[in-house]
């Protein structure tokens, strides 16, 4: 019995010391480790030094505001001992894009992303009296800002935001005179200079915050048509502002900070609807419900039924919708929507009217220009209204101005909705009215800025 | 207790080998070939002959011809399902010899990093530069805010270096800066390099051309061709074949996503075949079609012989045959088509089946009757002749097979098919009908879901003559879930039939009299 519990000891004692001497790993994987991976100095074209950061494996190199960025050599880099790099000293590389370069030792790699910035004096926003917001214009270096036409000019606060290092020749909060016309003001950062004019525009329109509502993320990557009305209203609007559907889904945006918002939504009519404007529904119902007013044109407008923000009383798409593919048609004679029996509305003051016969016709566009002829309108004689009497009944809507097929009375392509507590719906669906191209060649482009401010401003009383 | 210890140590120890000791009996092979009912199949992970990789799909092939290893490399857009949001389709490849097989090259030009501009990348082309021995594959970074033509170069198509200077960038020459892309290069006939280059200008959809005499530096030399409509062209090619120029080109519209081409005699002319967008010179009588809406962005390359051409055959949504419609994008990317191209007296082209996938399909597969409709059916040694509303189904199919048939109708108004995945208990199968069109003038493959939705919008054929004769030589390849239809050197079909495999199949005269003759099913 002892004999053999020994030997069982002396089995588990060698099980346990092969267990142990496994758990060595050194050298057992093969891999070379050691070295470190990174740059220490890197010099462009002789003078430039690169500013590293290892914390987020960036390079940013500074040149100044004039200097070609298109072949820079890269004429020093100094890497960790025994290090290699995907880039020589010798490379000439195209730095308008950011380029990637992976130091390796070993089996060790690490990998930098190198930007070359020119110097640029930037201002970033600008406040006047710390509510009325410029629109900055790069291109011209000139601030608008829209202000109330009784406001006293003489006092005026300008509050502003720069890009890092950027100084203002005013300091920031300072009181500005501007009764005598516009102010110029110079930002600098190294070697840039950049002098802008602050344009001062008095307006009756209402300085109310408002926000364009579109489908992208930034106003950039908005198609065509929908990009045309959200630029026009940044520049043009008093204090609005870009806001996108998926900010409003994640809350990152509170809809009740805005008096109006207009939702301007096109995908042609064609294929999906966008999965963001069904996501939002609930909170654009919620900022109705709460007296938040809504200006809703093309595919937008479709969104007031029951099911999506309630503001309708019925839950149905317009019947009478067609056009909007890519392929274009050119206009054969001028297109508007007819304003008879609705001439007394607030939304139309100040708007050319043109007879036509007792139709009353506001034209949009002209002939010769391109359009998609989208248009989304309600046939109210037709199923399931039956008569104008009818589809106010349904909708809950109240008719605001006819659209084509004869100007017929009977085809509704503006109309309003909503009573207290609940804001103000406009909405447009009438062919014509659309954004792209609209100031080319068109005699009636001025039509459509009147059309579209005097709703904002009726939305914002 | 010695011994109990012992006893019970040995047997702790045997137990173990016990259960290695199988009782329970060999599974029977099923007889699969005794049975008609409809079977469920799986999809192989790599498709040899239209190919898919393991992990994947295939988007936009970039065909080359390696004039130094005398083979065909096929580059392609890597398709991921989710892709990453920002950095997607590096680009992969596959070489072949002989088309018996394909060889995968694996990764050949990943993607940018996130913040550069080719975070994710757009198709191109290839081309072998003697001058310096290298191999330039030029081909688009995509980014949300631009698109750019950039540039890798390799000395052995292995180990490809991005070049980091070269950037063409669309707005630079007048044209749009978010759509600039699909660089396709050649040489021409003036010795030098011309680029085109799927772009807008001024809102409307053209080919951009330029030119360069080292491959590195480019000069604009402004439009190439006004596609019609303003429509956006794809993945364009050029190519001369005999005495004849060609333009292949996929019309990006939602309502075309097909692949067409143009004809003339001349490269000048060439640009020129739309003097009149709503009447082109087109090159035959059926709008320069090549295949259907299931094999798209296809481009050629030549061994200076036979010209091919890849193109990708896209899944569908849920693996469901219906899942497609002339009005919606299908899935992106998915099995690797590949057609040989055939030139017509008039120099119009059309496509027929590579000679190395036909050759690939080397064993014999007895055909049986496993049904036949009551009455309109008569075989007679190996030959079959039916009439109106019948049916003759045959034995399972293996899982790549090449299908043989002549197919003599009475008239030019008769309608006849063949239909997939059809159990003799199947409610739903699908069915490939040639149906008389224009009073019998002209025929076009409709394709239908019988027993289901009928006609499926967005799968059929192109409009091909009516033979004289009334008698089709029809020609099918499957592998796993791709089928592709040939008839008479005058029609090419590409479809996705899901549960094609392993099931049996049928043939069928919907109206009139027909006679099949000299079927056979080969396999591999």
């Amino acid at each position: 019995m002892r004999t053999y519990i020994y030997k069982l000891y002396l089995l588990c004692l060698t099980l346990f010391l092969s267990v142990m001497s496994a758990c060595d790993n050194k050298g057992d994987s093969g891999l070379s480790l050691q070295g470190d991976t990174f740059i220490n100095k890197i010099v462009l074209d002789d003078q430039y030094e690169g500013v590293i950061d290892n914390v987020n494996a960036s390079i940013t190199v500074e040149v100044p505001y004039d200097y070609s960025i298109k072949s820079m050599t890269v004429s020093q880099l100094e890497l960790s001992e025994g290090a290699d790099a995907t880039i020589k000293v010798g490379d000439k590389l195209n730095f308008s894009f950011p380029q990637s370069i992976r130091v390796t030792n070993g089996d060790a790699f690490f990998d930098y992303v190198i930007n070359v910035k020119n110097h640029e004096a930037k201002i970033l926003s600008l406040t006047l009296n710390n509510i009325y917001n410029g629109i900055i214009d790069e291109e011209t270096a000139t601030i608008k800002v829209y202000v109330p036409t009784n406001t006293n000019l003489s006092n005026i606060v300008v509050a502003y935001e720069v890009s890092t290092g950027t100084t203002v020749s005013i300091e920031n909060n300072s009181v500005v005179d501007f009764s005598n016309n516009n102010v110029k003001i110079t930002a600098t950062y190294k070697t840039a200079v950049k002098e802008y004019t602050i344009q001062i525009e008095k307006t009756d329109v209402s300085v109310e915050p408002k926000a364009f509502v579109g489908i992208a993320n930034t106003v950039s990557e908005l198609n065509d048509e929908t990009r045309a009305a959200a630029e026009w209203m940044l520049r043009n609007i008093p204090n609005s502002k870009y806001i996108s559907l998926n900010e409003i889904k994640d809350g990152k945006v509170r809809l009740t900070d805005y008096k109006m918002i207009w939702c301007h939504w096109d995908w042609n009519g064609i294929g999906d609807w966008p999965s963001a404007a069904y996501d939002t529904k609930d909170k654009i119902r919620e900022y109705w419900n709460a007296g938040g007013n809504i200006f809703a044109s093309r595919e937008a407008m479709r969104y007031v039924k029951t099911d999506m923000w309630g503001v309708s009383s019925m839950n149905a798409e317009p019947n009478n919708m067609w056009g909007g593919e890519y392929a274009e048609t050119t206009l054969t004679e001028d297109l508007g929507f007819s304003i008879k029996t609705y001439e007394d509305q607030e939304i139309y003051n100040g708007i050319t009217v043109n007879d036509n016969g007792g139709d009353k016709i506001i034209y949009l566009r002209e002939i010769g220009c391109k359009t998609t002829g989208r248009a989304l309108q309600w046939g109210v004689d037709w199923e399931p209204y039956f008569s104008m009497d009818g589809w106010k009944q349904k909708t809950g809507a109240t008719p605001l101005a006819s659209g084509i097929g004869s100007y017929d009375v009977n085809r509704v392509c503006i109309a309003q909705y909503g009573s207290e507590p609940n804001g103000t719906v406009i909405t447009i669906g009438a062919s014509g009215y659309e954004w792209k191209d609209a100031n080319v060649d068109n005699a009636y482009f001025t039509n459509m800025e009147k059309l579209t401010m005097n709703i904002i401003n009726y939305l914002c009383k | 207790m010695k011994n109990i210890i012992y006893t019970m140590l040995l047997a702790t120890m045997t137990l173990p080998m016990a259960s290695c000791n199988d009782n329970s009996p060999v599974l029977t092979q099923k007889d699969w070939d005794g049975t008609a009912n409809y079977f469920s199949p799986t999809e192989e992970k790599t498709f040899g002959t239209f190919y898919q990789p393991y992990v994947g799909y295939v988007g936009d092939p970039m065909p080359f011809y390696d004039p130094v290893a005398e083979d065909f490399k096929i580059l392609y857009l890597r398709d991921l399902r989710p892709n990453p949001d920002l950095t997607y389709h590096p680009i992969w490849g596959v070489s072949t010899k002989d088309f018996s097989s394909y060889t995968s090259l694996d990764e050949l030009i990943p993607c940018g990093s996130e913040s550069e501009p080719d975070a994710a990348i757009g198709t191109g082309s290839t081309i072998y530069n003697e001058a310096d021995k290298l191999y330039y594959t030029f081909y688009t970074g995509h980014t949300a805010s631009q698109e750019v033509i950039m540039l890798a170069t390799s000395s052995d198509f292995k180990t490809w270096t991005k070049n980091r200077a070269l950037y063409l960038q669309g707005d630079d020459y007048g044209y749009d800066v978010k759509n600039f892309r699909d660089p396709f290069v050649f040489k021409g006939d003036d010795g030098l390099f011309h680029m085109i280059v799927s772009t807008n200008k001024e809102g409307k959809g053209v080919l951009a051309e330029l030119t360069s005499d080292n491959l590195l530096e480019w000069t604009n030399k402004d439009v190439f061709f006004k596609n019609r409509w303003g429509r956006f062209y794809e993945c364009a090619d050029i190519f001369k074949m005999g005495n004849w120029w060609y333009l292949i080109y996929s019309d990006q519209n939602v309502y075309e996503r097909r692949v067409q081409y143009f004809k003339a005699e001349t490269l000048e002319e060439l640009k020129n075949v739309i003097t009149d967008e709503d009447n082109p010179e087109w090159p035959d009588n059926h709008n320069g079609y090549l295949d259907s809406r299931a094999f798209y962005a296809g481009k050629t390359a030549s061994n200076g012989t036979d010209r091919y051409i890849w193109g990708w055959c896209p899944t569908r949504k849920g693996n469901d045959n219906t899942e497609v419609s002339g009005d919606k994008e299908p899935e992106w990317a998915g099995a690797l088509v590949a057609h040989k191209l055939i030139q017509h007296e008039n120099g119009s082209l059309t496509l027929s089946p590579v000679e190395g996938f036909v050759n690939k399909y080397n064993k014999t597969s007895d055909v049986k009757v496993m049904a036949q409709s009551e009455n309109g059916v008569q075989v007679n040694n190996g030959d079959y002749s039916l009439s109106a509303d019948s049916h003759v189904l045959f034995n399972r199919l293996n899982v790549h097979n090449k299908i043989t048939f002549k197919v003599t109708a009475s008239t030019a108004l008769d309608k006849f098919g063949f239909s997939f995945c059809r159990g003799n208990d199947s409610e739903k199968f699908y069915s490939v009908i040639v149906n008389p069109e224009e009073n019998g003038a002209k025929k076009k493959l409709n394709f239908e879901e019988e027993g289901g939705k009928g006609f499926i919008s967005g799968a059929d054929s192109y409009y091909f003559d009516t033979p004289a004769d009334n008698t089709y030589d029809i020609t099918i390849l499957t592998d796993n879930s791709v089928c592709v239809v040939y008839i008479n050197d005058a029609l090419a079909y590409t479809n996705r039939v899901y549960g094609l495999q392993k099931n049996c199949w049928s043939i069928n005269c919907y109206d009139g009299d027909i006679t099949v003759s000299d079927l056979s099913v080969m396999y591999y």
